[in-house]
């Protein structure tokens, strides 16, 4: 520097603050930022947007139009509680259970965190869902079933149809059935192939060979149109000359083909014994519709007859609709309404056919009508499904409205008993509040509550045949079993490997840890379901869900002690020698200093240890348990259901990711929690 | 000095230490007399941190023999509890317990340790609050607490305990200028109290005001022993590692 007597240079004009430029901040800043910063962002970005909406069109397209999702609707409690379905006792021991549980949330939701005025309004808003929509889609017409009275065989393809004149279905005492001809359906091709209703065999056949005709149709005047250009090249002109001659070979009008709606039906229905005439009448393509008061509940024969030698006539009934068969185990009961125990002391079951209507869910037990000692046909449609394009009204009232009706009646008590918990500990703290440093009254509330919950569960629980646990239920036992016992060994797993001065415990924890994390949970699974029985005979009688469970929870134990000791090193020796100064001895050092440092520090591998856990219980299909997804295999093998995987599939899935998302979001809430939210933990 | 004929209350004999086979304190001995006001001062890696941590047998050694207040320091536990429960101690790096609130912090041992009721404790945490200036800042995590403030309630802590000593090693020196003054502020107020105190530190404007003597450690030996008065004057005369010292940092 050249002098020291030149002054510093003073920079006395202040420069005053602005707001961040609009284009740095909002939505606006954001996309820019986040979505389109260079030209090759903003291609990824547009194509993945593409490539999203198309997936979700797709998808909504799918469950609209053709999506059966009866395979989840009529497997609910299924799904849910697997076998324990069969016994009422069961059934309500498990729902006592939810509803305690949803308690303990709501209770658990006051105590450690706030609902808010828009987290009340969310929580009304998705339960009037179960509420509003049932409601509405119930107001909707059911979609017509469609039947073929008729002589002719419908050829469809390689298929080919003889109508049925006579088969059986159930209904209500005072429902009301429409019979008329289908006088719009039978018009013409074209509304023939556009049909949206339950049909037949042969119905079916003729909605298929229409829609055939209909494109056939379309593509002959595309090629008039092609063909009368000018310009055409010859041999594309060949081609489609000759494109055009083989079409109209194939081409018929198959209304007329089949003399669709040019006959009367002479239709009668029958009581369930097969003799008794309730009603008859004749219609008439054109003509009135022939209606009828059901007099009880039960099963009615429906019989029609074409008024002609060669003709089809489409009949479209209102009120009459596809029956399901379904095989039903329940708990056999003696004179007096008791349970029968066997003499090895296992209440005794027992097995019977159930007749349900597909559209609701009347039930009937009562056998199936019988003429000249042969059963009545009862599927007449073609595997209980819809048939043609499924219109919008007809999914809303067939699937949407249901499922939400089904889901409701667990999803609205549930939510009731959370809001419940959460209303009786906010007015326990108004009512008794504490004196500042204390904590909350509901904070005590809550933490014993979750405390005595592992007994009173397992009180309610010991009540149900632990050979019949299945479904969600025993994804959950296994999960939270596995959590609440492995993180005790495992956190003692993880000191005893720590613990340098012990060197028998530390090797024996060594030992432990790594032999368990070198096999894979399915052998460990086996080892407790077959192998543990040759170490001892006594073995075999304990279920084998409570094997599973032990085989879990030291599986899952090992992986839990590794996160341990991972959050032990990271804590810095500072700490210890801190708490060593105070005059702590190890064990105070380790409960209140370390432990519960490593603990916070690993919690995201913790639960992600319970997210894998819930998920990998799934294994247990191999050793014989039913838990969710093999309810969900079970389910899709049954001939009722066959074709359904996709529908059932993606139920299950849908379940896992909302409790494992569940998951996840609680551990965001006890990670930001106390000294979590002075770390600003990063989410 | 205050209290030169007072019986002293650490006695160091000899006291000789290996990390492996290298040798960190050699042949250490110092007589510290009940509120006296020591501080230590030496190269980095002289061995000032192994020496202070000894006392409270953070560290072990290996031989001599270190009596804290008639106690002897050996393998027996029950000694060691009764000796760091006389002793607290104060780092650089603060080491408050991160999950914990300063009043939980400084409430914690008290009730583990003395068995405490939490009102007992929570009445002394907030009195020592006061008295390091921060009672405002009890119910915050360490995490929003500026360095001067977190060494602040550090000391706190380490008061609750009720100690007869006093170990301070660099309290200081991971703090902002700015910082540095309010902890001295706090030191010299415990100093005039009458708190036996060892610090190991380098700030001379402290050690003059308020220490009785200077120890000076030079590869893990004193080398050199004083009033603050001699010690910091270079026209003394030094121990040639001294002066090397002293001309390093006045
Ligand atoms: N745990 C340890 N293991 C081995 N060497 C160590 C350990 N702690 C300190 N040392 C060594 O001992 C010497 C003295 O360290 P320390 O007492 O921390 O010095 P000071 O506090 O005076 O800077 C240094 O050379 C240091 O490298
Ligand atoms: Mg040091």
């Amino acid at each position: 520097m050249s002098s020291n007597s030149q002054p510093t240079t003073i920079y006395q004009q202040d420069v005053p603050r602005r707001h961040a430029p609009i284009t740095a901040t909002g939505v606006l800043g954001w996309m820019r930022a986040n979505l389109f910063r260079t030209w090759f962002d903003s291609i990824l970005t547009v194509v993945a947007t593409l490539f999203l909406i198309s997936a979700i069109i797709g998808f909504i397209e799918w469950t609209v139009g053709a999506a059966n999702w009866y395979s989840v609707l009529r497997n609910l409690s299924n799904l849910m509680v697997g076998s324990l379905q069969a016994s009422p006792e069961a059934l309500v021991r498990v729902n006592l259970m939810t509803l305690l549980l949803a308690f303990g949330i709501g209770v658990s939701l006051r105590a450690w965190s706030r609902v808010g005025l828009r987290g009340w309004l969310w929580t009304a808003g998705v339960s009037a869902l179960f509420v509003v929509i049932p409601a509405l889609t119930s107001t909707l017409p059911l979609p017509p079933s469609m039947v073929t009275s008729g002589s002719i065989a419908v050829v469809s393809g390689s298929v080919s149809e003889t109508p049925i004149s006579t088969f059986t279905f159930i209904g209500r005492a005072g429902e009301t059935i429409r019979l008329a001809v289908a006088d719009e359906a039978g018009q013409d091709d074209q509304n023939l192939a556009s049909i949206s209703a339950f049909g037949d065999r042969a119905a079916d056949a003729l909605i298929n060979a229409a829609r055939a005709q209909v494109a056939a149709q379309t593509r002959l005047a595309e090629i008039e149109r092609l063909l009368s250009d000018e310009s055409l090249a010859a041999g594309q002109r060949a081609l489609l000359t000759s494109e055009r001659d083989n079409l109209t070979e194939d081409v018929e009008v198959i209304s007329e083909r089949y003399a669709l709606n040019s006959a009367d039906v002479a239709v009668r229905v029958l009581a369930a014994d097969g003799e008794t005439v309730l009603v008859e009448g004749l219609l008439s393509p054109g003509g009135e519709a022939l209606t009828y008061t059901l007099p009880e509940d039960g099963w009615y024969i429906l019989d029609h007859a074409v008024q002609a030698e060669e003709a089809n006539t489409l009949l479209q009934l209102q009120g009459v609709y596809p029956v399901l068969e379904r095989s039903v185990t329940r708990t056999r009961l003696d004179a007096d309404g008791n349970p029968m125990v066997s003499r090895t002391g296992q209440t005794q079951t027992e097995s019977f056919i159930q007749h349900v209507r597909l559209t609701d869910d009347f039930t009937t037990e009562a056998a199936v009508p019988r003429i000249d000692g042969e059963d009545v046909t009862r599927y007449l449609f073609v595997n209980n499904q819809y048939r043609g394009i499924r219109d919008l009204t007809d999914y809303l009232v067939l699937h949407f409205g249901p499922f939400f009706e089904r889901t409701g009646r667990a999803v609205l008590p549930s939510v009731g008993l959370v809001a419940l918990g959460y209303l009786l500990m906010q007015l326990l703290d108004r009512v008794l509040p504490p004196v500042p440093p204390a904590p909350k009254l509901s904070r005590r509330v809550a933490f014993w509550l979750w405390f005595a919950m592992p007994f009173v569960v397992y009180f309610i629980i010991a009540g149900t045949d632990a050979r019949n646990w299945g479904g969600l239920f025993l994804t959950f036992l296994l999960t939270a079993v596995g959590i609440v016992l492995s993180f005790p060994i495992g956190v003692l797993l993880a000191l005893g490997r720590r613990a340098d001065d012990l060197p028998v415990v530390k090797y024996f924890c060594i030992l432990v840890i790594e032999f368990v994390r070198g096999v894979p949970l399915i052998t460990v699974l086996f080892l407790a379901s077959l192998a543990l029985p040759l170490v001892n005979p006594a073995l075999s009688e304990v279920p084998g869900a409570v094997r599973a469970m032990v085989a879990i929870t030291i599986f899952s134990a090992a992986y839990l002690a590794e996160n341990v000791r991972g959050g032990l090193q990271s804590i810095p020796p500072g700490q210890v020698e801190a708490a060593k100064a105070l005059g702590m001895n190890p064990v105070q050092v380790t409960l209140r200093i370390t432990l519960p440092q490593a603990l916070r520090a690993v919690i995201p591998a913790l639960v992600g240890q319970c997210i894998s856990l819930f998920k990998d219980t799934s294994l247990v299909a191999i050793v014989g348990l039913a838990d969710l997804t093999r309810i969900a295999d079970i389910i899709v093998a049954q001939a009722e259901y066959i074709g359904l995987r996709r529908e059932t599939y993606l139920f299950v899935a849908a379940l896992y990711f909302i409790f494992s998302f569940a998951m996840a979001y609680v551990s965001r809430k006890i990670e930001l929690s106390g000294s979590g939210a002075a770390r600003q933990v990063q989410l | 000095m205050k209290t030169t004929n007072a019986e002293a209350i650490i006695v160091c004999n000899k006291v000789n230490k290996w990390y492996g086979d290298f040798h960190v304190l050699r042949d250490v001995s110092v007589q510290i007399a009940q509120k006296e006001v020591v501080v230590v001062i030496g190269p980095s890696g002289s061995g000032k941190s192994t020496f202070i941590r000894c006392i409270n047998r953070l560290e072990e050694h290996q031989e001599g023999d270190i009596i804290v207040d008639g106690i002897p320091l050996g393998n027996d536990v029950r000694n060691i509890a009764a000796i760091r429960s006389e002793i607290g101690m104060v780092f650089q790096q603060f080491n408050l317990f991160p999950h914990l609130t300063v009043l939980q912090n400084i409430t914690l041992a008290p009730m583990q340790v003395r068995r405490q009721s939490r009102a007992e404790a929570e009445r002394k945490a907030m009195e020592l609050l006061e008295r390091v200036r921060i009672p405002e800042q009890a119910n915050k995590y360490p995490g929003q607490l500026s360095g001067g403030q977190q060494q602040r309630v550090a000391i706190a802590r380490a008061l609750a305990m009720e100690p007869k000593i006093m170990l301070f090693d660099e309290p200081t020196s991971a703090l902002d200028p700015e910082m540095i003054k309010e902890v001295l502020e706090v030191m010299k107020d415990l100093a005039r109290s009458g708190m036996t105190m060892i610090c190991v530190t380098h700030e001379m404007g402290f050690a003059q005001e308020v220490g009785d003597r200077v120890l000076f450690f030079d590869q893990g030996r004193i080398v050199e022993e004083g009033t603050p008065e001699t010690f910091f004057d270079l026209s003394a005369e030094h121990h040639e590692r001294t002066r090397a010292f002293l001309d390093q940092i006045l």
